[in-house]
């Protein structure tokens, strides 16, 4: 790889961590697009860098979330179930795609994914849970502390088979897109779950990791993984991650959200016309 | 020492191991450029020997599976915390998700 391309892939890598970390994502929807429109790389072999720099984002910042308490856990197992077995379809299926297919499937995803990204807005943070039965649903219950808010939040997880039929989903597009998946899964849980966004936001993160290496082994076995190249990205993501955090306590979330949605329908339609050129 | 605490140094430990043999392996490889092809993807055996002998490539490929292996083992960390609460269902649900990563990484060696 050549020096302008390093430093392009570095920098690149820093702006996908960045973001990853902001909106809890794993900052794969920047990387592949950035490899195959750039640095013209295969699209298989830019997924499958995509993939590594998602489980860098999410070991770096899931260690630290998890250490304050954002993260929870219970809900994290569930949903890693249906999550890891849509990600092991999804790597499976991904190798008997052709590129082009695979990049409008890119293409079509992301612009979908720009829709709720635009439309989501502020979460109000729920009320606390007025019942107190031991059903399973009742022990995946969660709570942190919000230093915005000053006190500890708790919440109920709401409507559980709509958020694992939903991780399922966004698992397959983590293999088939080499996305950690967290663009499907923090609105979902927000909307649906009722999972406060600060905690949704670190639990997808937590659960990228595991959904990206269940397809990241996939690649990693057909030799899809370039060592150089992906490197030089998880070290570009891994600083851009720490970088994030510190902007992740500052930045309006819904600014940020629907300059994101732009910014996604951009790559989305710029993917589109690589495929049909 | 609390689940968080074990999962929290398991995530960090994995990220600081791969990108310490990443730097190196970069600056080996800018110094003198390597010819990748020549080591097979997963076969650790040799992996570990042209790492003794201070290959980039084997740095580079050690380093993404050393990344690949962080998150197996949050999740195996996570199962052992489960059962030391004595949280039998939730432990069950891990030993899943670890049985499916099982499953993921069989599909990748037999690619």
């Amino acid at each position: 790889m050549i020096a302008h391309q390093t430093i392009v892939l570095f920098l690149g890598g820093i702006g996908a961590g960045v973001i990853g970390s902001i909106f809890g994502l794993g900052g794969g929807i920047i990387i592949v697009p950035l490899l195959v429109l750039i640095l013209k790389i295969p699209i298989h072999y830019a997924v499958a860098t995509s993939l590594l720099c998602v489980i860098a984002t999410s070991s770096a910042v899931g260690s630290r979330n998890v250490q304050r308490g954002m993260t929870n856990l219970r809900l994290v197992s569930v949903l890693e179930i249906a999550t890891v077995i849509g990600a092991i379809c999804g790597g499976a299926i991904a190798g008997y795609l052709h590129p082009q297919q695979l990049e409008i499937v890119f293409a079509v995803a992301v612009s979908l994914l720009a829709i709720p990204m635009a439309l989501s807005r502020e979460v109000v943070m729920p009320a606390p849970p007025d019942h107190h039965d031991g059903g399973f649903v009742a022990r995946l219950r969660g709570a942190y502390y919000d230093p915005a808010l000053g006190h500890e939040v708790h919440y109920d997880v709401e409507r559980l088979p709509v958020a694992m039929a939903i991780s399922g989903v966004a698992g397959m597009a983590s293999g088939l897109l080499g996305i950690g998946g967290g663009v499907i899964k923090v609105p979902a849980l927000t909307l649906y779950s009722r999972v406060p966004v600060k905690a949704a936001a670190a639990t997808s993160n937590f659960m990228i990791g595991v959904t990206a290496v269940a397809s990241a082994f996939v690649y990693y076995g057909r030799g899809e993984v370039l060592p150089v190249v992906t490197a030089t990205a998880v070290l570009g993501v891994f600083a851009g991650s720490r970088l994030g955090l510190v902007f992740a306590e500052r930045a309006h979330s819904s600014v940020l959200r629907k300059v994101f949605a732009v910014l996604m329908l951009v790559i989305a339609a710029h993917m589109a016309w690589q495929a049909m050129r | 020492m609390t689940r968080r605490n074990l999962m929290s140094i398991i995530l960090r430990l994995g990220v600081l191991v791969s990108c310490s043999l990443f730097i190196v392996g970069i600056l080996a490889d800018a110094v003198d450029p390597i010819a990748f092809g020549t080591i097979k993807p997963g076969h650790i055996p040799l992996l570990l020997q042209a790492l003794i002998h201070g290959s980039p490539a084997a740095m580079l490929h050690i380093g993404i599976l050393v990344l690949l292996i962080t998150p197996v083992a949050r999740v195996v960390a996570m199962v052992w915390t489960f059962a030391r609460e004595r949280d039998s269902t939730f432990a069950t649900i891990s030993i899943g998700v670890l049985l499916l990563l099982i499953v993921s990484f069989t599909i990748g060696a037999m690619a």
